[in-house]
C-alpha cells in the first residue's frame, strides 16, 4: 500500500518536474517515450499544460509602492504620562472618592473608654453598667431564680389538679364496673337455662333425624340386597337348568351311541350266525 | 530589471537592518508589487490585499533585525506575507460570519452563478477573471503553492522552506491543484475554446 502510494507520489512529482522543465535530459526522453506509448498520460499532460497556459493570462497588477514615514519624535515619556504616575493617581483618586462618600454618609469613628465605635450618623452612647463576667452571672442567676419559682408554682398547681381528677375518675370507674357486674351475673343464669334447653331440643331433633334417616337407609339397603339376591338366584337357577339340560343331552347322546353299537353288534352277530349256518 | 534588483538586494537589506529608513523604503519599493500581487491572488480582493501587504511590511520593519541569513530574505518575506494573508482571511471570515448568515452567502453565490446579464457574460468571458475565480475555488494549500510557483516564480525548494514541508509534498499539492484547476476551467466555455484552438 505504502509502496504504491510512494510510486504515485514519484509519478506526480515527475509530471510536475516535466511540466516545469526541471528534469534532466535522460528523464525528459523517458517521459516523452512514455507519452508516445500512453495516450491517456499524453492527454493529461496536455491538459495540465493548457491549464498552465491559461494561468499565464492572469497578469500582475501595477501598484505604486507607499513610502513609510517613520515617527521621529522623541520617545521619552513625561512624568505625567508615566505608568508610575498613573498608578499613584488612580489610588489617590480612589481614596478621595471613598473619603467624599464617607463624609456624605456621615461616617463616624469614635474612640471611647468602653471601646472603638464605628457607624453612620450619630453614635448612640453605650450603657453605663459594665458588661463584666460577674455582672452577667448575677443577671443570669436572678433571671433563672425567677423562672424556677414560677415554674415550680405552675407544676404544683397542675399536680393537684391532676390528682383530684384521677380520684374522681377512679370512683366513676368502680361504680360503673359494679353495675356492669351485677347485670351480667343476673343475665348469665337465664342465659344458661335457655342454652341447655335449646341444646336438649337440638339433640332430640338430631337423634330423631338420625333414626329416621337410618331406618329409611336400612330399608333401602335391604331392598337393594333382596333385589340383588333375587337377581343372583334367578341367574344361578338359569345356569343350573342349562347345566342339567346339557348333562341330560349328553346322557341321551351316550345312550344313542350305545344303542347304535348294540345294533351294530347284533347285526354282526346275525351276519356271523348266518354265515356259519350256511 | 526589478527582478535583478530584488535578487541582489543584500546591501539594501543590510542597511535596512541597521535602521536606515531610506534603505527600508527602497526595500518596500522593490518588494511591494510582488507581495501585493501575491496577496491579491490569495484573496481576489484589492482591499484585503492592500491590508495584508501593509501589515507584511510593518512586520518586516519590526522584525528585520531578527533575520540572521540575508540570503533567506525572499523565503522570510513570503512566510510573513502568507501568515498575514491567513490572519486577514480568518478575520474576514469571522466578520462575514458575524454580518452575513450562511444562507445569505449561499443565496448570493447562487445568484452570482445564475445571473446572466450581458455585462457579466462579457466579464466572465475574460480569461483572467475565469482564472482568478478558478484559483479561488482551490483549497488553501493548493492555492498557495500554485500562486508561489506560477506567479511568484519561487523554486520548489523555496516553497518547501516557506511552507515547512518536503519538496515532494509541494509537487504533489501543485499536481492536484493543477488537476483540480483543469477540471474547474473545463467547465468554462472560453477555456475550452482556447484549449481546442491551441490543439
Amino acid at each position: 500500500m505504502n509502496h504504491t502510494m510512494m510510486e504515485n507520489k514519484i509519478d506526480e512529482a515527475k509530471i510536475i518536474d516535466y511540466l516545469y522543465g526541471e528534469l534532466p535530459k535522460e528523464e525528459i526522453i523517458k517521459i516523452e517515450n512514455q507519452l508516445k506509448e500512453n495516450p491517456e498520460l499524453k492527454l493529461e499532460m496536455e491538459g495540465m499544460q493548457a491549464t498552465r497556459d491559461a494561468l499565464g493570462s492572469l497578469e500582475d497588477k501595477e501598484m505604486i509602492p507607499p513610502t513609510f514615514v517613520f515617527d521621529q519624535r522623541d520617545k521619552s515619556i513625561s512624568f505625567f504620562r508615566s505608568d508610575a504616575f498613573r498608578w499613584v493617581g488612580s489610588i489617590a483618586a480612589g481614596l478621595t472618592l471613598l473619603l467624599v462618600s464617607a463624609a456624605l454618609l456621615n461616617f463616624n469613628v469614635s474612640n471611647t473608654d468602653q471601646g472603638l465605635q464605628i457607624g453612620f450618623g450619630e453614635l448612640a452612647p453605650l450603657p453605663e453598667e459594665e458588661l463584666s463576667k460577674e455582672n452577667v452571672k448575677t443577671w443570669m442567676a436572678e433571671a433563672m431564680g425567677e423562672y424556677e419559682t414560677a415554674t415550680d408554682q405552675k407544676i404544683a398547681a397542675v399536680q393537684s389538679k391532676l390528682t383530684s381528677e384521677m380520684e374522681n375518675q377512679d370512683q366513676k370507674n368502680i361504680a360503673l364496673m359494679s353495675t356492669m357486674m351485677k347485670s351480667h351475673a343476673a343475665g348469665t343464669g337465664q342465659l344458661m337455662q335457655q342454652y341447655v334447653m335449646q341444646l336438649n331440643d337440638d339433640n332430640k331433633e338430631i337423634i330423631q333425624n338420625f333414626f329416621t334417616v337410618s331406618s329409611e337407609k336400612q330399608k333401602k339397603y335391604v331392598k337393594t340386597v333382596m333385589a340383588d339376591f333375587n337377581e343372583f338366584y334367578q341367574n344361578q337357577r338359569n345356569y343350573d337348568m342349562r347345566l342339567i339340560e346339557t348333562s341330560l343331552g349328553k346322557i341321551q347322546n351316550n345312550q344313542d351311541v350305545k344303542q347304535l353299537e348294540q345294533d351294530q353288534l347284533l347285526a354282526s352277530l346275525y351276519d356271523m350266525v348266518k354265515t356259519q349256518s350256511k | 530589471m526589478l527582478d535583478i534588483a530584488m535578487n541582489h538586494s543584500e546591501n539594501i537589506i543590510d542597511r535596512a537592518k541597521l535602521g536606515d529608513k531610506g534603505a527600508f523604503n527602497k526595500l518596500v519599493s522593490l518588494w511591494h508589487k510582488r507581495i501585493y500581487n501575491f496577496s491579491l491572488k490569495y484573496f481576489n480582493d484589492h482591499d484585503l490585499a492592500i491590508e495584508a501587504t501593509q501589515k507584511t511590511f510593518i512586520k518586516v520593519f519590526d522584525h528585520l533585525g531578527q533575520l540572521k541569513e540575508i540570503e533567506k530574505f525572499k523565503s522570510w518575506i513570503y512566510v510573513i506575507a502568507l501568515n498575514q494573508c491567513r490572519e486577514e482571511d480568518r478575520k474576514f471570515g469571522r466578520l462575514s460570519k458575524m454580518f452575513v448568515s450562511s444562507d445569505e452567502v449561499s443565496e448570493a453565490k447562487h445568484k452570482q452563478e445564475h445571473t446572466s446579464s450581458p455585462e457579466s457574460d462579457y466579464v466572465k468571458t475574460e480569461m483572467s477573471d475565469i482564472v482568478t475565480e478558478a484559483i479561488n475555488e482551490l483549497g488553501e494549500e493548493q492555492k498557495t503553492v500554485l500562486i508561489m510557483k506560477e506567479y511568484e516564480g519561487l523554486k520548489f525548494r523555496e516553497i518547501a522552506e516557506i511552507l515547512n514541508v518536503s519538496e515532494n509534498t509541494v509537487k504533489s499539492r501543485l499536481y492536484y491543484g493543477l488537476s483540480r484547476l483543469k477540471k474547474i476551467l473545463e467547465k468554462s466555455r472560453a477555456f475550452n475554446e482556447s484549449y481546442h484552438d491551441g490543439k
